[in-house]
């Protein structure tokens, strides 16, 4: 048993990276399906060694789930492999608790059906092979980054994911704006790194070690404003990754990836690592009541935010990168407030049902060959069938129609906003659920609904299996995954009570007011929508001239786009074509060619120095000796004078 | 242990000398008796004489002793920089395998110069009275000096030699004069009574520490007393010009940190004329190297730098000093034996590389060989993720911990590093520029200088990502 | 005041100069000088003289010159060898013994190599 919980771990990290490393030496050299069947499998494999590793931990007493496994062995554990400054020595340790396990196995379970997705979403693409060793090292990166038992690998396994990210983003190299979006998550996700560093810095500046152990264990020790800092600095790292305000610009370009990573990296997971971070570093929150209210406050807005932008959009995949942003901050809201089992428990559901919806939306894109505009979509439902009511499924489960997974999650958030005490948020959490209902809506009808079809390119029905399969099981895991938390029945928070060291507040409690009230939200969401856009509608014309300078600012997300522009692009373009036009030629270049000038002449004095003459060097030496000696005379005087000997 | 005459000695301290003196009068045996020995051959027992005084070493491991009554010693002094000074003879041995006959000289006795100038340099490394120190000092430039020569069809080898053995003897004056006046001032050799008299102080020793000092800077390069490297290093057959680059540098810094320990122990004003040709040597070394269109020159100018940066490895005496020094030349000896190394695999054992130009586009040709180049000179200049940069640290942090005249070498190490980035980076620019044309000069591929390469670069990679390793060694 | 190790080298040191240069020049005060061709001619152990001191010296004179120097000043070692042989013992000998077998070495590579011939 012990055995197994020390190599289980281990073998389950080392899976996609295999995978990664033989596709990008094997495959080229054979048949391009053996890089998918080598990519699905390697995840497949660490998806059933997580389960295993799962039921076995959690079979464990409860006081012993959480586990910590030291890599490697002992034999190779000498310092000399490791970081070692002293006095801090950094090893490969592994946390196997019940948060990290929850979210391996959504990333390797999730993972799969994505992985199995893309095999026929990819099929036509050239970078067949490249894809799925980036999708493999995505998994490895955000495997590495959950199962981290210290704040460095973590780091690691953050960067990573930003790498992956950044390479899948851009993956379709040959078209400008991806490139484009791939380096501008690239740059907001650095902005989060260094967020992480400065606060590993003052980590290890207060508790001289950043291993969770010690850290965590540190914590009351250390003063409420250090650990208010730290929080903060986490926070920014956080909000950079999960897109949350006023970082979230890169989100909606991402969507220029294919569509498969979206589903994994900018709606499943990677874009939760926020939530993860938040929760994870709870101890440090527990103690930082000003950094955990900025963290609640931020999700807040930011789901707030997401949902009044994404009820004017017309792109697709624009309107689902909305959605997360928005559903995560409802994720952020939670752990912000403390309620970390609602918070992990939103995670897992929206894996789903978002995961869903963009797979679903991808049938519809893949069909449509690439066609992501739902004004040339219309009337879909009956040629794809499938994609409809997998797609009407997610949609139900985002909106919070009960017995759908998102229902349940987005109770208990409620449910703990207001035993937590915080109605303002609730108020706007709520709103947050009425427009998140009808932008959802609006989307289906849209897409699927509302006349015929308006696109000028005849789709062609032909979904392969591949893409069928898994986004079928999406849709059944989207309506039964809420059933994890059932009224009396809470099996989130039992796992995770041993983990955050203290009961959690039991989630799936009926409260009728509240439940009450939020599913009256979604319905009047609903309604709206069907209103406006279930039909042909004058309605909508006439609201949207009336409304046309709200619609703006919502169509333009607010401006970020453009304030960011004029804030930093500008201004920084400016300074550096100043620059480079009057300061480098004379400043600086005159600076340095004149130091390098003046360098070269020095090594032309000393060339000619060298005569080859043998009397010239001889003389030389002479010369070095007599100073030498005059130097240490002078030395000897000079101090016996100043009375030094 | 067994005691003759009121002297007792340690054949244990001795064997690794003992060792590798027997493989050198075999080497010379054989030659004398085998008519048809091949260099291969004479070679191998050079190398495998290596062994055994490597093997005679181990035990010595984490000793201390001091042996013919006080000295001579096997200590932390002396342990690493035999090792160094062991893998150094065996790397030049496997270069030197491309030797052909027109290069002249006979192989016997080539190989035998080598083993007895690294026995040289062990005797100095472990010598404790001056007496030894001289001895060893002798015994490592005599032999030098022939082994500049032994390129003698070539003009320039001739001239190398006559130079190095004239401007030698200079030095030796010096040194041989200074230790006299230590002696004088001290009343005996052993460096234990050169201790009290450098806590006194007196001007008769200042003086002969000061001419001591200068002989010691000519084999160190330092500058003022650098005016040979150049032209030695030039004329010198590839194969010695790397021995003497690396060797040379160990054997005499063991006598400096020895005498920087276990004569002053501590700061000491005597020692600011160090200090100061230190600064000396990384200003000239690095600008002197600008302009070079020579690579062994280039190398040489080089070596003066480094050799000014291994000094600040000592400032103030810090007990970490040594570690810092040791560190700094291992890499500065793996780094150095993997340049010469490449030089000799693509002038296949000639100098057709040794000019710059032969670099211009050699990626195109040779990538391999290139990309160790590229990683030589990074190491040299200090970036990071190789031992140069690794090293230069720990110099920057010895001297910023040493005191104004610590901080002033500091200050000077960064400077020139700044210009030899230039130096270097040009000769990794023109490596990876692209230009028309195939180069005139052959390049060679033989087994043997491959070995010197690897050897470097692995050295040179692990000690630049994992200092630890070497750390962990407790030298 | 009391002298010195080095007021004493000092003493030893102008006395020696005083002597040798007394030597020198006191003759010089008192002989008779008539010189002819014959006496102005360089000495060359009553040989006449065959050419003029100038011109070279070939390499080899160097190379034996050198051989004897080195041969000749190890033998030095061997006086103080001698005289304590009785206290040294097996060791000293065996020592010796070694010593002269690397000496031996030395001295048969350079015979072997045509050291001492006259090419």
């Amino acid at each position: 048993m012990q055995g197994f919980l020390t190599t289980a771990p281990f073998t389950i990290l080392s899976l996609p990276l295999l995978g990664t490393i033989f596709i990008a030496l094997v495959g080229p050299r054979v048949h391009r399906s053996v890089s998918a069947v080598i990519g699905n499998l390697s995840i497949l494999g660490a998806f059933v060694l997580t389960a295993m590793l799962a039921w076995t931990v959690w079979h464990l007493p409860p006081d012993a789930q959480v586990v910590t496994v030291k890599y490697p062995p002992a034999w190779a554990a000498h310092p000399v492999f490791w970081a070692h400054i002293p006095p801090l020595t950094i090893s490969f340790e592994m946390r196997i608790d019940a948060l990290a396990l929850l979210w391996m196995l959504i990333i390797t379970g999730v993972g799969f059906l994505i992985h199995l997705y893309s095999v026929g979403y990819m099929a036509d693409s050239h970078g067949y092979r490249t894809f799925f060793a980036y999708m493999n090292l995505f998994v490895f990166m955000m495997l590495l980054l959950v199962m981290a038992g210290n704040f460095l690998w973590l780091l690691v396994g953050w960067g990573g994911v930003g790498l992956a990210s950044y390479l899948l983003i851009g993956f379709d190299a040959q078209r400008t704006a991806a490139v484009l979006a791939a380096r501008k998550a690239l740059i907001m996700n650095v902005i989060g790194d260094v967020g992480i560093m400065v606060a590993i810095f003052l980590m290890y500046a207060h508790f001289g070690s950043l291993s969770y152990k010690e850290v965590f264990g540190n914590v009351s020790a250390a003063n409420t404003n250090a650990l208010d800092w730290i929080g903060i600095w986490l926070l920014l790292g956080a909000v950079a990754k999960s897109a949350q305000l006023p970082l979230q610009t890169w989100l909606p370009d991402a969507m220029e990836g294919p569509t498969p990573v979206s589903a994994l990296i900018h709606a499943a997971t990677m874009v939760t690592a926020g939530v993860y971070l938040i929760a994870r570093a709870h101890p440090i929150y527990d103690h930082a009541p000003f950094a955990a209210m900025t963290v609640a406050v931020i999700g807040c807005a930011t789901a707030f935010f997401a949902a009044t932008v994404g009820t004017v959009q017309y792109d697709i995949k624009r309107v689902l990168a909305y959605s997360t942003m928005s559903q995560i901050g409802y994720m952020i809201l939670a752990v912000g407030v403390g309620a970390y089992a609602a918070g992990t428990f939103h995670f897992i559901t929206h894996a789903f049902f978002k995961a869903l919806l963009f797979m679903a939306a991808g049938i519809v894109i893949h069909n449509l060959d690439g066609e992501q505009d739902v004004r040339k979509m219309g009337g879909l439902a009956k040629r794809m069938p499938l994609a409809f009511w997998t797609f009407l499924i997610g949609t139900l489960a985002i909106s919070g129609i009960p017995p759908f997974a998102g229902f349940f999650s987005k109770d208990a958030i409620f449910d703990q906003l207001l035993t937590h005490g915080h109605p303002v948020l609730w108020a706007f959490a709520v709103a947050t659920a009425l427009l998140t209902a009808y932008y959802m809506f609006r989307l289906l009808f849209l897409t699927f609904l509302s006349g015929d079809y308006r696109g000028t390119r005849e789709p062609h029905a032909a979904s392969s299996t591949s893409m069928a399969v898994p986004t079928s099981i999406l849709a059944v895991l989207s309506v039964i995954g809420g059933w994890l938390v059932l009224p009396g029945h809470d099996a989130i928070s039992a796992k995770l009570e041993p983990v955050f060291a203290g009961a959690l507040p039991e989630m799936g409690g009926i409260n009728a007011m509240v439940t009450g009230i939020a599913i009256a939200a979604a319905l009047v969401g609903i309604a709206v929508a069907w209103a406006l856009y279930g039909r042909a509608s004058q309605a909508r014309t006439k609201l949207r001239t009336v409304l046309s300078p709200l619609r703006a600012l919502l169509l333009n997300a607010y401006y970020f786009d453009t304030i960011y522009h004029w804030l930093f692009e500008v201004p920084a373009l400016t300074v550096a074509s100043d620059v480079a036009r009057y300061v480098e030629p004379d400043g600086v270049g005159g600076f340095t060619s004149g130091v390098a000038g003046a360098t070269t002449k020095i090594g032309d004095v000393m060339r000619s120095w060298e005569t080859g003459y043998l009397r010239r060097y001889g003389l030389t030496m002479v010369i070095g000796m007599v100073l030498v000696l005059a130097f240490y005379l002078y030395l000897v005087h000079g101090a016996a004078a100043v009375g030094m000997k | 242990m067994m005691s003759v005459a009121g002297v007792s000695i340690s054949w244990a301290v001795l064997a690794p000398i003992v060792a590798l003196s027997a493989g050198g009068l075999l080497i010379m045996l054989v030659d004398l008796v085998s008519r048809s020995a091949s260099k291969t051959v004479l070679y191998s027992i050079g190398i495998v004489s290596c062994v055994a005084s490597f093997l005679a070493l181990v035990p010595l491991y984490g000793h201390t002793e001091t042996t013919l009554a006080g000295a001579f010693a096997s200590d932390r002094f002396s342990w690493a920089f035999d090792v160094l000074l062991l893998l150094t003879l065996a790397i030049t041995l496997v270069l030197s395998s491309l030797r052909k006959a027109e290069d002249g000289g006979s192989p016997g006795s080539y190989a035998a110069l080598l083993v007895f100038c690294t026995i040289g340099g062990m005797v100095m490394a472990g010598a404790n009275n001056l007496i030894i120190i001289f001895l060893g000092i002798e015994q490592l430039s005599l032999s030098l000096y022939v082994l500049a020569g032994t390129g003698f069809p070539r003009e320039a080898s001739q001239e190398a030699a006559l130079k190095y053995v004239l401007l030698g003897s200079l030095a030796s004056g010096f040194l041989i004069f200074g230790s006299a006046l230590l002696y004088g001032s001290a009343g005996g050799v052993g460096l234990a009574a050169l201790h009290s008299a450098a806590v006194s102080g007196g001007t008769l020793f200042i003086a002969g520490f000061a001419l001591f000092l200068v002989g010691l800077a000519f084999k160190l390069a330092l500058a003022p007393f650098h005016t040979w490297v150049p032209d030695v290093y030039e004329g010198s057959p590839l194969a010695v010009t790397g021995y003497m680059a690396v060797a040379v540098k160990v054997a005499a810094f063991a006598v400096l940190a020895r005498i920087a320990y276990e004569v002053f122990g501590q700061d000491s004003f005597a020692l600011v004329p160090l200090w100061s040709v230190a600064i000396l040597s990384m200003l000239v070394g690095n600008l002197g190297a600008i302009r070079q269109r020579n690579l062994k020159r280039l190398l040489g100018y080089s070596s003066i730098a480094q050799a000014g940066y291994m000094v600040v490895a000592l400032a103030g005496v810090q007990q970490s000093g040594l570690n810092t020094l040791l560190f700094y030349l291992f890499a500065y000896a793996l780094t150095s034996l993997g340049a010469f190394g490449v030089m000799a695999l693509l002038g296949d054992g000639t100098d057709a590389y040794a000019d710059l130009d032969a670099y211009k586009g050699l990626h195109f040709r040779r990538p391999w060989p290139a990309a160790a180049m590229a990683l030589f000179f990074f190491s040299l200049a200090g970036i990071p993720a190789t031992a140069g940069f690794y090293g230069k640290l720990l110099l920057l942090q010895q001297g910023f911990l040493a005191g104004p005249w610590g901080i002033a070498l500091a200050v000077t190490l960064v400077a020139g590093t700044l210009v030899s980035f230039y130096v270097y980076g040009k000769v990794v620019w023109d490596m990876y520029s692209y230009v028309e044309g195939e180069a005139a000069a052959p390049s060679g591929n033989a087994f043997a200088p491959w070995v010197a390469v690897a050897a470097g670069a692995v050295g040179t990679i692990v000690f630049g990502i994992l200092p630890q390793t070497f750390t962990a060694l407790h030298l | 005041m009391q002298p010195t190790p080095w007021t004493v080298i000092a003493i030893y040191f102008v006395v020696a100069l005083v002597v040798a240069g007394a030597i020198c020049v006191i003759p010089g005060l008192f002989t008779r000088k008539r010189p002819t061709k014959e006496k102005l001619e360089a000495y060359e152990c009553g040989v006449p003289p065959t050419s003029q001191f100038t011109g070279r010296f070939p390499i080899r004179f160097y190379l034996v010159a050198m051989l004897f120097v080195v041969f000749d000043v190890e033998t030095a070692s061997f006086y103080p060898w001698a005289v304590r042989l009785r206290q040294l013992g097996l060791f000293g000998f065996t020592e010796m013994l070694t010593f002269i077998i690397v000496l031996g070495v030395g001295y048969a590579y350079v015979w072997k190599k045509g050291g001492f011939s006259w090419r």
